[in-house]
């Protein structure tokens, strides 16, 4: 390409926002690199609402597993400590 | 009705915009939030210009650039001058009640400035981090019905989301297909060991009855049970909102601090790398009475200093002359049509130390210090053809490399004129985490 896009030309930064920017019923759903990420193509919707979740007292099939063939964590009470620590080390926490 | 509205700022610190349903994700994480979305407007493009956790939310509460404020790491040495605008100082001389439902003032003390109250039930906790949803709620949601006699400001700080994901048990099963989450014969996560947050990870959370987690996409699972629980907690304050009668007259605004990298560009679970799965962050702003579009999205670009003088504006305060961002409210409200930024400008300095600018079309990385991943001190990537940043075109593209990094680095220098600094921020803290990565990785 080699030709600078008019979106990177020079020019004030934190001015007044421009209206560049196509309206929202023009905007995309989602953004693209997550279409792009996970290998869908996401329908165009303007109102959230079409895309409500069902409840998890009852999920969807396809996004659950029988819960008693997974393995439950396992927390010991000192495991906080040891979080506290590492993140303490790495200035996290004073 | 009062004149001035109630506002509620939540923070889900680290939630993902793109794993949430009313943000795309097919799974069904956010029934309520994607609700809650239809009954506001939703900013499809609002990104975070400082990660991770403490530079963003210096940013959120002062409206300023990290470049300006000056905090840009987390740990780092700085410190936020004591005559910056802070948001809750500010509406605490406007009138209004301010209350801090929230950890942050523990790791750094200019976030207890302009609290009337702070509630901090993490107290209960070895590790703050720890606090649920519902702890935060019981004594956010007693507070609201006890203590406000005028018009208040809370401001509402969930971890769950955070790691360790460990979800409650009711949500065990969801958003995991199947596999062995413990194959010994796994070694996705490996990679993940040689971090310091993944050892740790390894030696606490992601153990089992059945031994170490070892599939990813578990993790995630985890990950977004995290994010149903959070869901849980959101619609528990709405509806509290609801029981009083004062949802009407309240502004409640939602959004995130920075995003989670997942595995993406080989960082695991973590929030650091400047790629859009980190500084996309999701916003979602309700106010019935103040006639703000209901069900829209909102696309232009902005970004989370610009809460600071929406909030203000919408409390009907004048806006200090030092912030770098500009309120929304008229166009949430009618008054202007959508505008935004053409273009971002963001930081870290915690992991790595690096700058990026965004555009519509492409994103420019741009490292003050080599990081310990081994990626380019420049990285550019096409965001139409390659949006999940997965190609650095600077070597093919050197022109606009070229011109990306010399409109950054005069976007430093602005910055730094304006807030009377000699030396890049960046630089001079450089990367406050990364000598514990190098000792850990030996």
């Amino acid at each position: 390409m080699g030709v600078l896009p008019p979106s990177v030309q020079p020019g004030p930064w934190d001015s007044a926002p421009s209206t560049r920017h196509p309206p929202p019923h023009l905007a995309p759903l989602a953004p693209p690199w997550y279409r792009n990420k996970i290998g869908i193509s996401v329908t165009m919707h303007e109102e959230p609402q079409k895309q409500v979740s069902p409840d998890p007292a009852k999920p969807a099939d396809s996004a659950t597993t029988d819960a008693s063939s997974e393995p439950e964590q396992v927390i010991r009470p000192e495991d906080e400590a040891v979080v506290v620590e590492r993140l303490r080390e790495l200035g996290y926490i004073e | 009705m009062q004149e001035k509205p109630n506002i509620i700022l939540i923070s889900a610190d680290s939630l993902r915009a793109n794993h949430l349903g009313c943000y795309g994700y097919p799974l069904p994480t956010s029934p309520y939030i994607d609700q809650f979305a239809c009954q506001g407007t939703l900013f499809e493009h609002c990104f975070a210009p400082a990660i991770p956790t403490q530079p963003s939310h210096t940013t959120i509460f002062t409206g300023q650039h990290a470049i300006t404020h000056g905090v840009v790491a987390h740990g780092g040495k700085a410190k936020l001058g004591r005559g910056t605008p802070f948001l809750p100082e500010i509406l605490l001389g406007e009138g209004y009640t301010t209350c801090a439902v929230d950890t942050l003032f523990r790791e750094r003390i200019w976030f207890g400035r302009g609290w009337e109250y702070i509630i901090d039930p993490s107290l209960h906790h070895t590790f703050y981090a720890s606090v649920t949803q519902e702890e935060l709620n019981d004594r956010a949601i007693h507070w609201m019905k006890t203590v406000p006699k005028g018009p208040f400001f809370m401001f509402i700080h969930y971890w769950d989301v955070h790691y360790p994901y460990t979800p409650p048990d009711r949500m065990r099963g969801l958003f995991y297909k199947g596999g062995n989450p413990t194959d010994k014969d796994n070694h996705a996560l490996d990679e993940w060991w040689d971090h310091p947050v993944g050892a740790m990870a390894r030696d606490t959370w992601l153990r089992t009855s059945n031994g170490l987690i070892t599939d990813p996409n578990y993790v995630t699972a985890l990950y977004d049970r995290e994010i149903r629980y959070l869901d849980d907690g959101i619609a528990a304050l709405s509806h509290a909102l609801e029981q009083q009668g004062i949802a009407e007259n309240t502004l409640v605004m939602l959004l995130a601090d920075h995003g989670e990298s997942m595995t993406d560009h080989r960082i695991f679970y973590d929030h650091y790398g400047l790629h859009d799965c980190c500084v996309h962050v999701p916003m979602i702003v309700r106010w019935p009475a103040g006639n703000l579009r209901t069900g829209s999205r909102y696309a232009p670009f902005r970004q989370l200093s610009d809460v600071t003088p929406t909030l203000l504006e919408a409390a009907g305060s004048e806006l200090p002359e030092e912030l770098d961002g500009q309120s929304f409210l008229p166009q949430l409200t009618g008054r202007e049509e959508p505008s935004g930024y053409d273009k971002i400008v963001g930081l870290e300095s915690t992991w790595q130390s690096k700058y990026y600018l965004r555009t519509d079309r492409y994103k420019f990385i741009l490292a003050r210090y080599p990081d310990l991943l081994g990626n380019p001190d420049r990285e550019l990537f096409d965001l139409q053809a390659d949006p999940a940043e997965d190609h650095n075109i600077a070597g093919s593209e050197p022109q606009i490399a070229a011109e990306m990094e010399k409109e950054l680095e005069a976007f430093i220098a602005q910055k730094m004129e304006a807030a009377g600094r000699t030396e890049d921020p960046v630089r001079k803290e450089g990367p406050v985490a990364v000598e514990i990565w190098e000792q850990h990785r030996g």
